[in-house]
């Protein structure tokens, strides 16, 4: 944020542009350009009769019952501005004072008293709402859109509001720093804009109104989106034309949207690559219009996008209902088709065919390592040692096109899949696909079994131990495992030969000695996340996920580091886990997706203080929550047992 | 730094340009837009200059004084500013901890250091005056205040971020009068005494440093000074204003003549007050802080349901002044005496419905 906000001063500030500006010109001879800029009287009577001229534009707004507030700042009950946007009571402010709920509206200007108003509708999509007044003041006048001189970036604008005082407008003026913000959706000025002038109207030196003033922010749309740019330098102001458009939309009672069309393109594409469509979000207008992945746009509604970022800024000024007239390309025929777009996706679910693939032994053939018995693929007759060569007619020569196929299909698709077994036999098979759930396969006796390697990760400022254990053919870890055994337990080379043939290759091992051989200290925390930055280097961009788990007190450290290092952490693994010193400064809070095996009514008193863990399972069944009452005889035992838990991640 | 140096280059060595972009998130602040400019030229150049603000600016500049005191450590600045408003070395500021230690000292433009003593604080305003010793220096005249309107162009000149030292002279911020508003203030959760009409600024002087500075018109004539840090009691934003000068010469007066303030006249409740019980209205329960005032039912035989007062109205207004929630109407009620007659708007099917009513005896 601060580099770019950095930029804008500096390329907006009048004075720097001004002061530029008479460099040029030779300052000792022309002093008086800078006056006449932005410092003379003319400028100044200018802005003011521009605000003259508008002010019964202008409302003050209060609300009975209201205190939306968000994070820091707070919109409070007002009094914030409005803007009169048509005769017949219309008023349009800004839509996040509205975001929680209230008993009444109040309207006023100076001289005309108080006015009941109702909340028509709200604009979602540019964070606008409309108000009714069923018996307008004669004089309020309404900011029309006045076809004039396009806008330019460096023009003087003029930010108009009423909540200082309900007889005089507040006025704030500034140079346009954009247009064309917020996915084309907004204007950029820097005129100081707040709390104080949202809602309020922006109009330009001539005294054409321009915009109403917003807060907004970039890929965001949540109500306090932008207004933590308050007086920044940055604000922004929907136009007036765009405000026109939505109020005759609002005008009717219903709220308006984003439109979602519900495309993906490559997330490591350019903006300025061509516009192919990676994949659709099953479900999605885009979906229920036939669209799939590996379609290129060639035409959307009317012009020819030979980028992604023009089809993003063409679909981002849209509001759900819209139809999108879209042309693809797939495979030199042209796809013409007319999706409407929608508020919000379906949630997606991910489909489960019930299998383990063997993601090891060819990377370019999708072999089965072991399917679910019971699951949708085990039903269908899929066995271990199968080849998907195809599914539905789209060859497949590597697990990652049979995710991408898979990630486009819902739970109850019916899928068929071409098949050879080890004996190379080619079969078909039609598969229902099920619903990924939060399942653990129990004990699947998975023998696999590479020896592993153990390395020695130093670090010359902490004298701690950590040995980092990979399976010999690297690279193929997904999922590290950092473990913290009970302090003082040596974390020699015992380890690698319990660990070899007894645990999944895809599980990379970090064990992590105490400093002191007494107990586990706090500081030990960044010795621990020092340790693991230096294995992730080590081990590549292969890992899915990390987790941290330990045995006793090293339990205990698990739990507080795992809960202070959310971003890094996506399980937790307990054995054993006592309330020794770190635990007296657990806070766990929701949200941490967890996978927890236990093995001691100590540990369940661990999950029990976890709150709405039994609640909030996590999503599609990726890091399932699981209690595992049973003991495990030793740190080896229990880490094959989270060895096949890790390898399960992986299930399709 | 790369632009100051690019335009010292251009400029020649007479010219300094600092640029200084300093990005303050401090609590919940983005304090920017402060492009910072300090001006220091030699007047010379402007000799025959027909722009009479940039010529006349390094005076008007002059009578700004740069504060240290206590603090320097964490986010508790040691500085702030000042303005002389006497030849003899009175200078107003605003009162804070800066003020708070053994020595504060008060640097001016021509780079002569004082040990300022402080005379007197107005703990409503939160205004100070201190004094150093010296004569026939530049100073503001508060006896004739300046007037000024919405829109106009003001400039504020204060030590920001402490950013001048020595002899250079104070920053300059160009802005405008955003409008006048009551101060409703509050600073780290506490709410400020002071409720004066107050200018808001359309520029941000809400930094550390800004304090005590002066607002001037294009004239020169010191339109407000500087106030200090505050946060907005509604919307916790951080607030721009200066207390206007027309406001100074008695804050003065007092602090001089070492008088306390007095209390402000309005707001002394009545020997007995009306209650909404006393007028047989009763409300929803009381259990936001925010909770609107609506009608639950009315007392049968009450002033309430005579007056036509309904279950589930919305009160909007007692006696004309907007009531915002619960807590609003209770306090509006406790500044009625309980004999008078008092109006109360409702809001039912979208219109205001006035009712006059008394309490029973």
């Amino acid at each position: 944020m601060e580099w770019k906000w950095d930029l804008l001063r500096l390329e907006f500030s009048p004075l720097v542009l001004t002061l530029f500006l008479l460099t040029f010109h030779g300052l000792a001879w022309q002093p008086t350009t800078l006056a006449a800029q932005y410092l003379s009287e003319q400028h100044e009577a200018a802005i003011l009769a521009a605000a003259r001229q508008n002010e019964n534009s202008v409302v003050q707004i209060e609300l009975i019952g209201g205190n939306p507030s968000f994070g820091q700042e707070n919109s409070g009950a007002g009094p914030f501005s409005g803007t009169v946007i048509g005769r017949d009571g219309l008023i349009v402010t800004s839509g996040n004072f509205f975001a929680a709920p209230f008993a009444g509206i109040v309207v006023s200007t100076g001289d005309q008293g108080r006015l009941p108003a109702r909340l028509v509708a709200r604009d979602h999509s540019r964070n606008l709402a409309l108000l009714k007044i069923e018996a307008p003041p004669a004089a309020w006048t309404e900011a029309k859109f006045i076809d004039g001189e396009s806008l330019q970036v460096g023009q003087t604008v003029i930010a108009l509001g009423r909540s200082l005082d309900s007889h005089t407008c507040s006025i704030s003026f500034g140079i346009l720093s954009a247009t064309n913000r917020i996915g084309g959706k907004a204007l950029q000025l820097d005129a100081k804009i707040n709390l104080r002038n949202y809602g309020g109207l922006l109009v330009a030196l001539d005294g054409r109104p321009i915009g109403v003033l917003a807060p907004l922010a970039p890929d965001s749309s949540s109500p306090d989106a932008g207004l933590d740019w308050y007086d920044s330098g940055i604000g922004f102001a929907i136009p007036i034309d765009a405000v026109h458009r939505s109020v005759g939309r609002l005008r009717h009672g219903e709220d308006q949207h984003i439109g979602q069309l519900g495309i993906m393109f490559d997330p490591t594409a350019s903006p300025f690559d061509p516009p192919e469509i990676r994949s659709v979000h099953p479900g999605s207008p885009a979906a229920l219009a036939g669209f799939r992945g590996g379609d290129l746009i060639v035409k959307l509604n009317g012009r020819t996008p030979n980028r992604i970022s023009q089809v993003q800024d063409w679909v981002a000024p849209l509001y759900s209902g819209d139809a999108v007239e879209m042309v693809v390309s797939r495979k030199g025929d042209l796809v013409t088709a007319l999706p409407e777009l929608t508020s919000e996706l379906p949630p997606y679910s991910q489909p489960l065919l019930g299998l383990i693939p063997d993601e090891n032994s060819n990377p370019t053939s999708a072999k089965i390592l072991m399917t679910w018995e019971g699951g949708p693929g085990a039903k269908a007759g899929l066995r271990g040692g199968d080849v998907i060569w195809q599914i539905d007619g789209e060859p497949t020569r590597n697990w990652e096109r049979v995710r991408e196929i898979l990630n486009a299909k819902l739970p109850g698709d019916i899928i068929t899949i071409d098949l050879r077994d080890s004996s190379n036999n080619n079969r078909s098979v039609q598969i229902e696909l099920g619903k990924m759930n939060a399942e653990i396969w129990l004990e699947p006796s998975i023998k696999l079994a590479n020896s592993f390697v153990a390395k020695s990760i130093k670090n010359a400022e902490f004298k701690n131990k950590a040995t980092l254990f990979t399976s010999e053919s690297s690279n193929l870890a997904k999922t590290l495992l950092v473990w913290l055994p009970e302090a003082g337990a040596p974390a020699n080379d015992e380890w690698q030969a319990k660990l070899a043939n007894s645990i999944p290759d895809t599980l990379a091992l970090l064990v992590i000695e105490s400093t002191d051989s007494q107990k586990w200290q706090t500081d030990d925390e960044e010795v621990v996340m020092e340790f693991l930055s230096l294995a992730r280097r080590q081990l590549g961009a292969d890992i899915n996920q990390v987790a941290i788990g330990g045995h006793r007190s090293g339990a205990s450290m698990a739990v507080l580091i795992g809960s202070r290092n959310r971003q890094f952490f996506q399980g937790l693994a307990l054995r054993e886990c006592g309330n020794s010193e770190p635990m007296d400064r657990l806070v766990v809070k929701p949200g941490l997706p967890l996978m927890i095996w236990l093995n001691r009514e100590s540990s369940k008193e661990v999950v029990d203080s976890l709150p709405d863990l039994e609640t909030s399972p996590p999503n599609n069944g990726q890091l399932p929550i699981f209690i595992d009452l049973k003991s495990y005889q030793s740190d080896v035992d229990f880490i094959q047992a989270i060895g096949s838990w890790a390898l399960q991640l992986n299930r399709l | 730094m790369s632009l100051r140096i690019q335009l010292e280059k251009e400029f020649g060595t007479r010219w300094y340009l600092y640029a200084v972009g300093k990005t303050i998130l401090q609590a919940n602040r983005c304090l920017l837009g402060t492009l910072l400019l300090a001006l220091t030229f030699q007047s010379s150049i402007f000799s025959q200059s027909t722009d009479s603000i940039i010529a006349q600016l390094p005076e008007w500049q002059s009578r700004v004084v740069k504060l240290t005191g206590a603090g320097g450590f964490e986010r508790l600045e040691s500085h702030q500013s000042g303005c002389l408003i006497s030849p003899d070395g009175l200078i107003l500021t605003v009162w804070s901890y800066v003020l708070d230690g053994d020595v504060t000292s008060a640097t001016l433009y021509d780079g002569r250091k004082f040990d300022a003593r402080l005379i007197g604080y107005d703990p409503e305003s939160e205004l100070a005056v201190l004094q150093i010793e010296d004569r026939g220096l530049p100073h503001f005249d508060l006896n004739s205040p300046a007037i000024i309107e919405i829109g106009s162009t003001v400039f504020a000149l204060s030590n920001l971020y402490g950013i001048a030292s020595g002899n250079e002279p104070v920053s300059v911020l160009r802005g405008s009068v955003l409008g006048f508003s009551r101060l409703n203030a509050k600073r780290g959760g506490k709410q400020i005494p002071y409720r004066e009409k107050v200018m808001a600024l359309d520029v941000v002087t809400s930094n550390p440093g800004s304090p005590g500075g002066a607002v001037v018109n294009r004239h020169g004539l010191m339109v407000g000074v500087i106030g200090k840090e505050l946060q907005d009691a509604n919307t916790n934003a951080w607030i721009s204003f200066a207390i206007p000068s027309e406001q100074l010469k008695p804050i003065v007066d007092r602090i001089m003549l070492a008088k306390s303030s007095p209390k402000p006249s309005v707001g002394r409740p009545p020997t007995e007050s009306l209650t909404a019980r006393l007028l047989g209205l009763e409300l929803v329960p009381d259990i936001l802080p925010n909770t609107p005032p609506f009608v639950e039912r009315t007392r049968p035989g009450s002033a309430a349901e005579l007056a036509g007062i309904k279950a589930d109205d919305l009160i909007v207004e007692v006696n004309g002044i907007l009531v915002q929630s619960i807590r609003d109407l209770i306090a509006q009620l406790e500044l009625i005496d309980r004999d008078s007659s008092v109006t109360i708007t409702v809001e039912r099917n979208q219109a205001f419905h006035q009712h006059v009513l008394r309490a029973d005896r």
